[in-house]
């Protein structure tokens, strides 16, 4: 491994490509270290296939939808509203 | 909900109409039930402080100026309640017990890769596709600690921005992306491990 580019930088290591991927997934990274991946990328499949995991895991948690409420539990809310409502203290 | 989306529903609240709290328990309740279950541990002590929250969402109606969105702001009375419970309950969780990272022990003294990731982000999306993937997620968030199940379900499964998500939890900037970021690598680190042959 080449100890500095030719801008006289530090490649980054694979480890802290990993340690940064969230933020570099969502956009936030300080746009110094976003560069210093955006050039490790092109030469590192296993990195690359790992950022391509993080926005597939972050994708699929979006279609996540959780157990809608049960009659039951759906009828205490209804009461509970109809009590606020009724009640004269509001 | 856009901010006047939300300004009639709070409307027709006030106005005592049903079909709008309904709406409303109907959109924002499993998240509330999921999210106090990370407090107290218990599904049904979460669905009483779900319940209670929506007491106190209610009752704080008319104080309510739409200074944080609904959403925010139920979530906030939620989190206040599950935490008086927690503590109740001695379920109180440290962040330490969280402090492990996913993928330590996978690189070499350099930093390199020693035992890369297994390819398969387009199986992903085949699964994604034939919807056999999200129940498996939920299992996967209900098996992180605590802590990073918060932030990941309001992060990623509900598109709360950082922001949002700070407020709602108390939590620094910092600790959020730490949170989210353990959180997203133990999940992707599960999914290899389902989807390796």
């Amino acid at each position: 491994m080449k100890l500095t580019d030719v801008w006289g930088r530090r490649p980054i290591p694979c480890r802290e490509v990993v340690s940064l991927a969230s933020d570099y997934v969502d956009g936030v990274l300080r746009r110094r270290d976003r560069i210093r991946i955006d050039r490790h990328l092109p030469g590192c499949p296993f990195c690359a296939e790992f950022i391509r995991q993080l926005r597939a895991t972050v994708a699929a948690l979006r279609l996540v939808d959780w157990v809608r409420p049960d009659d039951a539990a759906r009828a205490d809310l209804d009461d509970l509203y109809r009590r606020w409502r009724d009640s004269p203290a509001g | 909900m856009t901010a006047a989306d939300e300004e009639m529903v709070l409307e027709r609240l006030r106005a005592g109409d049903e079909a709008a709290f309904s709406t409303l328990v109907e959109r924002y309740h499993p998240t509330l039930v999921r999210l106090a279950q990370s407090y107290v541990g218990s599904r049904a002590v979460a669905e009483e402080v779900a319940q209670d929250t929506w007491l106190g969402f209610l009752r704080g109606l008319d104080r309510f100026e739409g200074r944080s969105s609904l959403q925010t702001w139920l979530y906030r009375i939620l989190v206040n309640r599950a935490r008086t419970t927690g503590v109740r309950e001695h379920r109180h969780v440290s962040l330490a017990d969280e402090d492990i990272e996913a993928e330590a022990g996978r690189f070499a003294p350099d930093g390199s890769w020693a035992i890369p990731p297994v390819h398969w982000a387009e199986e992903v999306d085949d699964r994604l596709a034939a919807g056999a993937l999200t129940g498996r997620l939920r299992e996967l968030i209900d098996a992180l600690p605590p802590a990073q199940c918060r932030v990941l379900v309001l992060r990623d499964v509900h598109e709360l921005t950082s922001a949002e998500v700070c407020e709602v939890l108390d939590l620094t900037e910092g600790n959020q992306r730490v949170l989210l970021h353990r959180a997203r690598t133990r999940l992707r680190r599960a999914l290899e491990e389902d989807m390796a042959p």
